[in-house]
């Protein structure tokens, strides 16, 4: 089937209508330009090398009736070229003049169905039928746009949404199937309050745990403005300069350390977590209040993150990356995937809250690292390349003093590649067993997932020839989420390990 | 069942619109040399260097890429799963099962109209991934035969 024919008067209008606004500035400047201007002073007709603003009117006219007849050629081959159908188990949509492109969508797979109309759709009597998948990689467009007069739009949508009733319909029914036959019985939904307490105490410990940073940030700014002002005046260092930096630097600790409390506690205030069989609430906040509902059957994973000062005092915090989440709460305005479950927590009580939630993931230890003597495929590319980028600026000021500033800045370099691969490669580890898939990751924030089976869209490998040759691989895990591009990836892994488990992948796909 | 290549005319497509870009970058190189300080020898000599440097990438890319990209570039259509195998330096492979497949289809571009090609794109809800280059009856093919097994996996309730 093909949309409505005046469909190419839609199409068509809708392209002008970007055009004549222009068209109109255009005649105004042309008009402004007729106007007594002072000797010397240029026109905007001179500009275009037209001697008077009527030509100019002229070849804009003519303009305007190429683009407008182009723009109906294209608009008729749009409309000529785009078909779409209905059959028993997907919509099919075939469309494009130069680029070609044909979408086929399984019912099952739909996620949203909308009509939208627009101000120039109603001086046509049409609407469109807009159809998306919640597909990941084209988030906030319709995958599927049909448009129509208003009697067919609004019989395909009935059409559409009752097939979709109808496979939740089976799908709910096989639900229920499974529940029966695993005595399963159903609860009244009631609130349970998680005993969690993110108090005055906790946000002590959390402003203390985030001050390494600080310090190292502050010092750094210091001791970069200290070397530029001593660079500057060349005058030598200046016990006076060198103690108010250190006064400043105490004073800047302090008031980070404040803000920091601050911050928490304005953020934080007041943080509830409860729990029914259906939905986890969060609330919290003092003077922007947020009240989340994650629904249990959107969570498609659990992940523990930890910096390094909280890897050495056993303190981490929990979060859940949803699907859907984005329509749930308004509040989170699409800006992050997932939310703060437990900011701050002991690292020993983990398991305790896992269950308090009652979601069904438990931590495991993770068995299989990083490989032993993988430590060099973490250091050798970012040492190897940034180099042979730098050989034309050795080569070249070979005999200048610049070469030893190039060379200590590509060692400085060096070093902290090496210090940060060695956090990198101590974080990488994989794991799984019939539900869940373990892996851990990061560089100075380590990552450990949980995630189940059925979150896992794919998985892949990462490799060289070389990393090849050694057995070596990085495992690429695709799990589903509203963000494009949803990978983690964990390196260096015995390719033995990959091998268990895309068998395993294999296997219970199916389920 | 064995892996299949792409087809082979992809080497001429990826030539083809290489050398473009190695022309503008060729010509970029050459503008941003000749405006170089020649009062600065040091300067001058990394500049050309680093222009070789790049020049000699871009044609590597251009003219030696696309054959070891062919070669590499392998797909296998199982009864449940798409396996593909891409890349020369950094090797990546995917196992996308059928069931996690949100929608299959192919898109020809100008060039690839030319050529008679198609690249078939499958988007699952992780992101989307491309077997590229392929006679346009073969993608065509691919697509029914997917679609036919989704179909067949949506009768059987996911079994």
């Amino acid at each position: 089937m093909r949309y409505n024919k005046k469909y190419v008067w839609y199409r068509a209008i809708i392209f002008l209508s970007g055009v004549i606004p222009f068209l109109f500035l255009l005649i105004s400047f042309s008009f402004n330009d007729s106007e007594e201007l002072e000797e010397g002073e240029s026109t905007f007709s001179g500009f275009l090398g037209i001697n008077s603003s009527g030509k100019l009117i002229l070849g804009l006219a003519i303009v305007f009736v190429i683009y407008t007849i182009i723009d109906f050629i294209i608009s008729y081959l749009y409309w000529k070229k785009t078909t779409y159908s209905f059959n028993n188990n997907d919509i099919t949509l075939e469309k494009g003049v130069i680029f070609k492109n044909k979408i086929v969508l399984n019912y099952e797979n739909i996620h949203a169905v909308n009509i939208d109309r627009n101000l120039i759709m109603r001086l046509f009597h049409m609407s469109k039928l807009c159809i998306d998948s919640g597909n990941a990689s084209k988030s906030g467009l319709n995958e599927i746009e049909i448009i129509d007069t208003i009697s067919i739009i609004e019989q395909m949508e009935k059409d559409v949404k009752e097939r979709l009733a109808l496979s939740k319909k089976q799908k709910i029914r096989s639900e229920l199937d499974e529940i029966k036959s695993n005595d399963i019985k159903l609860e009244d939904k009631k609130d349970v309050e998680i005993p969690y307490k993110f108090d005055k105490k906790m946000r002590t410990k959390m402003t203390f745990c985030s001050l390494p940073f600080w310090l190292i940030f502050f010092f750094v700014l210091l001791f970069t403005i200290f070397i530029d002002v001593f660079a500057i005046t060349q005058e030598g260092f200046d016990l006076t300069v060198i103690i108010a930096s250190a006064i400043i630097f105490v004073i800047a600790e302090i008031a980070i350390i404040l803000a920091c409390k601050l911050v928490y506690l304005i953020c934080y205030y007041g943080y509830k977590v409860s729990v029914n069989d259906e939905e986890i609430m969060i609330e919290y906040g003092l003077i922007h209040q947020r009240k989340y509902f994650l629904q249990k059957n959107k969570i498609m994973s659990v992940f523990v993150k930890e910096d390094i000062v909280q890897m050495k005092k056993g303190y981490a915090s929990l979060h859940v990356k949803m699907v859907g989440l984005i329509e749930n709460n308004k509040e989170n305005n699409g800006s992050s995937e997932y939310n703060y479950l437990f900011p701050f927590i002991k690292k020993s009580d983990l398991e305790l809250y896992l269950k308090a939630l009652n979601i069904g993931y438990e931590p495991k230890e993770i068995t299989k690292k990083c490989r032993k003597n993988s430590f060099k495929y973490f250091v050798i590319l970012p040492l190897l390349i940034p180099f042979i980028f730098l050989i034309p600026a050795i080569i070249g000021f070979i005999n200048s003093y610049i070469v030893f500033l190039i060379l200590g800045i590509y060692i400085l370099y060096a070093i902290l590649i090496l210090i940060l691969m060695a956090f990198r490669y101590r974080n990488q580890a994989i794991d799984f067993d019939d539900k869940f898939i373990y892996f851990s990751n990061g560089v100075l924030i380590k990552k450990y997932y949980m995630m189940p089976w059925k979150s896992v869209v794919n998985i892949g490998t990462f490799a060289t020839p070389v990393r090849e040759k050694d057995n070596v691989t990085s495992i690429v895990i695709e799990y589903y989420s509203n963000k494009n591009n949803s990978r983690e990836r964990v390196s260096m892994i015995d390719v033995k390990t990959f091998a268990e488990l895309l068998l395993f992948f294999e296997s219970i796909k199916n389920r | 069942m064995k892996f299949k290549n792409i087809d082979k005319k992809y080497i001429l497509k990826s030539v083809l619109l290489r050398t473009i870009f190695v022309l503008i970058d060729a010509l970029f190189l050459a503008l941003v040399i000749f405006a170089a300080p020649k009062d600065a020898p040091g300067l001058w000599l990394t500049l050309v260097l680093f222009a070789g440097l790049i020049l000699l990438l871009a044609i590597v890319y251009a003219y030696v890429m696309p054959k070891l990209q062919y070669k590499n570039y392998l797909y296998l259509v199982k009864e449940d799963e798409i396996i593909l195998m891409f890349g020369v330096i950094f090797k990546k492979s995917v196992v996308i099962p059928v069931v996690q497949m949100q929608d299959i289809g192919y898109n020809e571009g100008p060039i690839s109209q030319i050529f008679k090609l198609a690249d078939v794109t499958i988007s699952t809800a992780g992101s989307n991934h491309f077997i590229v280059c392929l006679p346009k009856n073969d993608a065509k093919e691919i697509v029914e035969q997917v679609k036919e097994k989704i179909k067949l996996y949506k009768t059987n309730g996911g079994k």
